[in-house]
């Protein structure tokens, strides 16, 4: 049975040049990664700084029960039809290829509107709320966290 | 046999880190968002590791090449796709067909495909790693030729 002896020091001196480099490189890039930023919350501000707004779990399940808000599901049919929040209506992202417009027809540009996708790492319900805004809505708020975030805490779902 | 096969392997599995790291060096904030999907990290943590770990694999890659600091190389190589590996499967099971992020945006959307690919380069890089401890052993002649004995001791 070979000993197994771990190069120890030839893994420190290679981290410590790679993080060298990556720190060093990126103080030369002109657009500079910011080293310690929460990368969600840096999200949801490129989201407000697009004129959208957003609300968490908490404030869209307030929304949602005073029934004057239009959820909207940006997710793929398969994934509406898996679960989605109770009276939502599925207009996936790829619409906006295929003739957004025509989909929009039944939802006056006055409606209060909660996007959402997925969870917190997609990014079709702002693609999808930046479109919206661009034809002429105004009342749009994404709800970051996604779907999965509602389904885990225990709020109204249904499949279909 | 060897010597036959010890220096292809180290090539071409050094390649494919260079050419992994170079892909994510271009683009950080692309790399940011495949490992922010993954959402298993820290969110404070997303730019550092966006950062640190395409410049690892290029660093890492080049000494795979260089013949320099080989069994760190392979170490660390070998040991980032057990993590990349872990953290396809995680998402795998928890039903999130993630892009894999590898090589930059140009990576595969198929989280098996990426799985069953890294365990392919997992083989080669054994292989790579049995061959760079066979001649980091002390007092061995490639390593006294390599003049290598202190770092690699």
């Amino acid at each position: 049975m070979p000993r197994i002896s771990i190069p120890w020091r030839e893994m420190f001196v290679l981290c410590l040049l790679a993080a060298g480099l990556a720190y060093g490189s990126n103080l030369l890039r002109p657009d500079p990664l910011p080293l310690w930023t929460d990368y969600f919350q840096k999200k949801i501000a490129d989201t407000r700084a697009l004129g959208l707004g957003t609300v968490s779990i908490a404030e869209a399940a307030r929304l949602y029960d005073t029934k004057g808000y239009l959820f909207i599901d940006a997710r793929e049919p398969g994934e509406f039809a898996a679960g989605h929040l109770p009276g939502a209506r599925n207009i996936p992202f790829e619409t906006v290829y295929s003739g957004l417009d025509s989909v929009l027809d039944y939802i006056p540009k006055r409606q209060a509107l909660v996007v959402y996708c997925s969870n917190a790492a997609c990014s079709k319900s702002r693609d999808l709320g930046e479109q919206l805004k661009v034809l002429g809505y105004s009342g749009i708020l994404i709800m970051s966290e996604g779907y999965d975030a509602w389904a885990a805490r225990g709020l109204p779902t249904e499949a279909k | 046999m060897k010597t036959f096969l010890e220096m292809p392997a180290r090539f071409l599995f050094g390649l494919v880190f260079v050419y992994a790291g170079a892909a994510k060096i271009a683009d950080p904030a692309a790399f940011a968002a495949s490992i922010f999907q993954y959402q298993l990290l820290s969110d404070w943590l997303v730019y550092p590791a966006a950062l640190f770990l395409p410049w690892l694999e290029a660093v890492c890659g080049l000494c795979l090449w260089a013949g320099a600091f080989k069994r760190g190389a392979a170490a660390i190589c070998n040991g980032l796709l057990v993590i990349f590996m872990l953290a396809l499967a995680i998402n795998l099971w928890r039903g999130n067909d993630v892009a894999c992020g590898c090589f930059g945006n140009a990576g595969s959307a198929d989280t098996q495909a990426a799985l069953i690919r890294d365990g392919v380069m997992l083989a080669l890089g054994l292989v790579v790693q049995y061959f760079a401890r066979e001649s980091g052993k002390p007092g061995s002649k490639k390593m006294a030729q390599s003049g290598l004995g202190v770092a690699a001791s």
